[in-house]
């Protein structure tokens, strides 16, 4: 069964890529190893957070600084006008998955687990960000026995920025209290308005806005704020967890839910074996199970070395682990120095042309293979604080060449 | 003789094995001991070897008498600290590539070392220990073990402390005061201020830096510093202590120690004390060096690298090509117009009472004091009993009000009580001390899921923890020796790492690094 288009990965740029090519009215097949790095996200767009120039200078809005951006970071390989087509894109048209999400064109600066600010493009309706608290008396809650969120920490910080913050405990609703476990408790609560107003009594007078662990709720995230604020009758936001967390995971099953209403399911536990190739063409891949996946194009968004898309050996040699496509990488990891190799292991990858295809000795490798995200080289989410932005601007544009291309085909 | 007062007091500077043994022999011979350590106990040279308490049995043929003394003082450290030995047992493994005489050579010095030895059957070794070469052609049997280096340091300490000594960490001695012909006092600075403390007897116990030490009084110490590296493996891939059975040389040996094996050494003339990085074309020699004593190490997850150097003493008329001597060295000032004044190099974390033994006769000889050594016979616990030291009690009264129902430290589990414990009793405010003690960050994860969760535990008890600082510095170092062997699994965690402490935490890299955490 051939189908018009495999995405190979469930990372962000992969469901991007889906969507978009569903919008375009073609068929997509997902096939992943495993759940994508959605899963640990700290929720919310980061686009491009800190100046590229190296001194960690928070940046007020991505666009001021894409153009200094090293001349192969992706930003500047598909070019400006695309990478704010697809964000427009995505604040507006990528549907339900997307709806949450806000932007005013500008970075925000979200509050970190810790009580530090990340400058992140789009926040979600409920995302802590330092503009609601600055002055303001406020409550953390703590759900007793949940190590995965720091409050002490969190109110230690915040103090330091002059936000007075009183931590308050709260049973969890449920026996889990590890972060999924939690927030599936939050969508199962029958009485939610019962459990918080339990609550409310504890919040202390004056408390103009409430903190929690972003574990309220994973699919019925938005009853369950409801819910709470109608007891608390103040602002109620969230602070991130460490991971798994629970925001990137609502996107992702957000845009799992959307495909598959439109009848598009993610195959995970697919170990890609080998490709098989024609001339300048993929034309199937085949698994560890022996099955032959047959496509018009292939979109690889395999998450690059954090995700399994590219290996690194023992020697600091980097492969490209579906096509065994060309790698970029400076020098052997194992030549440089700690700094430099960290940046290295971010920045190893392939290196497309401007439609996403691979090149290969300065020309395209294939020309029916699009490469998006993090196995992408020159590009370091880290340091510039750019995951969901790339992901978004290359699904997208991987999703627009790959069905130009199958125009192509068509007409030809 | 000089005259020194019933109750004399001594400065012991140097907070590892070395120092902290010999704070303890000059306690139970009745001096008064203030000790001062730059860094963190055992942060040095103590903790950055391969973790072996050495049966000597890799030293009975080059250096008999040293070997013996390991073995000596091997039983003597396994009967007072068993909470900080494992007794793994040793192996010497020939494979067809090493000398075929020295197997021979290697049974008779140990016998006339004193160290227990039995010849093994290979294919015996080869069924017990699946990972290791498929090639052995000789295997003996050793009373070697393993040292948990900051537990036997800290008890040490603990025991100082107890019987009334006073432990300085986070100091350094910048002057002593010599008038007279004799030491008057040390002047230590610490970030809280500096302290003048009197003194009849000065120690420098200070390892790698104690030429730096020595030269505060314009004296010179012999040493040869050389620098091993180490790669740490996951899981414990042999049983015991497995050595090459061929003369000691470099990267021969692996020990499993914790929920780990370490690879090791490397052997490099350095000039400074604090070369601790580890060079990438080290690891590649390490790897392939390891590959005939375990067949495909490359494909093994490696969590990170270090690197510590080795005081080694070198006597100034050394002129021989032949190794230097691995016994340590006293040395007397007063021969130098220094009354007071001692120097203790040298030697092993393995003999470190032995040192602390001689160092302690030296003074007592050049004082006339008749105070016999009493290290090998008191028990390292004896004054607990007496003191607040009851670390179950604790936790059961800090789990009374505050249950873990998870561990703090999936890795390693460390559970929250035991964190609480030591942040209350001890004082500490920083990730790093505690990783010495608790073993948070050694895992897979490299501390990436702990450390903000112990960063909220100090942060309750300390309203001026600086959390940012310390949770930068934690990651700046845990990443050092990580990225060192990001390679397979290691490459994925490093970037998750990276991911949870920048993108999700917001903490960003420092060059701000404490004395002493740059290291293992």
């Amino acid at each position: 069964m051939k189908t018009d288009v495999l995405i190979v990965g469930a990372e962000l740029d992969g469901l991007i890529a889906a969507t978009r090519l569903l919008d375009h009215g073609r068929s997509v097949r997902m096939l992943s190893t495993g759940v994508g790095s959605l899963h640990y996200a700290p929720g919310g767009i980061h686009v491009l957070g800190y100046a590229p120039d190296g001194n960690e200078r928070t940046l007020s809005s991505p666009f001021d600084a894409i153009s200094h951006l090293d001349e192969h970071h992706p930003f500047q390989t598909i070019g400006t006008e695309k990478v704010r087509t697809a964000l427009d894109w995505f604040f507006a048209d990528a549907g339900p998955a997307a709806h949450c999400f806000r932007s005013n064109g500008n970075n925000a600066l979200t509050v970190s687990p810790a009580g530090l600010g990340i400058p992140v493009y789009g926040v979600a309706r409920h995302q802590a960000i330092f503009e609601c608290l600055s002055g303001k008396q406020a409550a953390i809650v703590r759900v007793r026995h949940h190590r995965d969120f720091p409050a002490e920490l969190l109110a230690l910080e915040l103090g330091k920025t002059g936000v007075d913050a009183h931590i308050v405990e709260i049973d969890a609703p449920g026996s889990v209290v590890e972060n999924a476990g939690l927030a599936r408790a939050f969508d199962a609560l029958d009485d939610g308005d019962g459990y918080f107003s339990g609550l409310a009594s504890q919040i202390p007078d004056g408390t103009e806005v409430v903190m929690f662990p972003a574990v309220l709720g994973l699919r019925e995230h938005s009853r369950v704020m409801a819910a709470v604020e109608r007891a608390l009758g103040i602002p109620c936001l969230e602070v991130p967890t460490l991971p798994p967390s629970v925001p990137g995971m609502r996107l992702q099953f957000a845009f799992e839910r959307s495909l598959n209403d439109r009848g598009v399911i993610i195959h995970t536990g697919v170990h890609i074996e080998r490709p098989r190739i024609e001339g300048r063409h993929c034309v199937s891949l085949v698994d560890d199970m022996g099955r032959t996946h047959d496509a018009s194009a292939i979109i690889v968004s395999t998450g690059g070395i954090l995700m399994g898309g590219l290996d690194v050996d023992s020697r600091g040699a980097v492969r490209e682990t579906v096509l065994g496509l060309d790698v970029h990488q400076s020098e052997p990891l194992n030549a440089l120095s700690v700094d430099q190799s960290l940046s290295a292991l971010h920045l190893a990858g392939v290196v497309t042309d401007g439609d996403l295809r691979p090149a290969s000795n300065g020309s395209t490798a294939y020309e029916n293979v699009f490469v998006t995200g993090r196995t992408l080289a020159h590009w370091n989410p880290a340091e510039e604080s750019s995951a969901e932005g790339v992901s978004i601007a290359t699904g997208w544009v991987a999703a627009e060449a790959a069905h130009a291309h199958l125009g192509v085909l068509r007409d030809g | 003789m000089p005259h020194v007062s019933s109750n004399p007091r001594a400065v012991v500077i140097g907070g590892g094995a070395t120092g902290c043994g010999v704070a303890r022999d000059l306690i139970l011979r009745g001096f008064s001991v203030t000790l001062v350590e730059f860094g963190d106990l055992g942060s040095g040279t103590s903790s950055r070897f391969h973790g072996m308490l050495q049966c000597g049995a890799r030293y009975a043929v080059s250096d008999t008498d040293y070997g013996a003394e390991c073995m000596r003082e091997r039983r003597i450290v396994a009967r007072l600290a068993p909470e900080a030995v494992e007794r793994t047992g040793g192996l010497f493994v020939s494979l067809p590539d090493d000398p075929p005489g020295f197997g021979d050579e290697f049974l008779a010095g140990c016998q006339n070392a004193k160290i227990p030895i039995d010849e093994l059957d290979p294919d015996l070794v080869m069924a017990e220990e699946p990972n290791i070469s498929r090639h052995i052609v000789r295997a003996f049997a050793v009373p070697d073990a393993t040292v948990h280096p900051w537990k036997l340091v800290n008890l040490l300490a603990d025991d100082v402390r107890r019987r009334g000594g006073e432990i300085l960490t986070r100091h350094q001695v910048t002057e002593i005061d010599v008038s007279g012909g004799r030491v008057r006092s040390v002047l230590a600075v610490g970030s809280g201020g500096e302290r003048r403390i009197e003194a009849d007897v000065v120690i420098n116990a200070a390892g790698v830096w104690s030429a730096r030490v020595a030269s505060l009084v314009g004296e010179p110490v012999d040493l040869q510093l050389t620098k091993g590296s180490i790669i740490v493996f996951s899981h414990r891939l042999v049983a015991r202590a497995v050595n090459r059975c061929r003369p000691p040389t470099s990267h021969d040996i692996i020990v499993p120690t914790g929920t780990v094996s370490l690879f090791g050494t490397t052997s490099e003339v350095v000039d400074d004390p604090d070369t601790t990085h580890v060079r990438p074309d080290e690891i590649q020699e390490l790897l392939d060096k390891a590959e005939p004593l375990i067949p495909g190490i490359r494909g093994y997850r490696a969590f990170r690298a270090w690197a510590g150097v080795r005081p080694l003493y070198k006597p100034n008329n050394w002129t021989s090509d032949k190794p230097l001597p691995r016994r340590h060295f006293v040395t007397d000032h007063a021969d130098n117009d220094i009354l007071g004044f001692f120097t203790v190099c040298g030697g092993s974390l393995t003999t470190h009472r032995a040192m602390a033994e001689d160092l302690g006769d030296h003074v007592c000889r050049r004082f006339g004091i008749n105070a016999p050594c009493e290290t090998a016979t008191t028990p390292l616990t004896a004054g607990a009993a007496n003191s607040d030291w009851r670390p179950a009690e604790n936790f059961q009264r800090i789990e009374r009000d505050r249950a873990f129902t998870a561990p703090v430290c999936e890795c390693e589990s460390v559970d929250g009580a035991e964190v609480i414990e030591l942040i209350r009793s001890c004082g500490i405010r920083h990730l790093h001390d505690l990783r010495r003690r608790l073993r948070i960050g050694f895992g897979p994860c490299q501390g990436t899921y702990c450390s903000s969760r112990v960063a909220s535990l100090i942060a309750e008890q300390y309203p001026d923890y600086r959390a940012e600082d310390d949770l930068g510095r934690f990651w700046t170092e845990r990443l050092k020796g990580t990225m060192r062997t990001a390679w397979g699994h290691q490459a994925r965690q490093t970037l998750l790492s990276d991911a949870i402490y920048r993108e999700t935490l917001g903490i960003r890299l420092t060059q701000d690094i404490l004395p002493a955490e740059d290291h293992r």
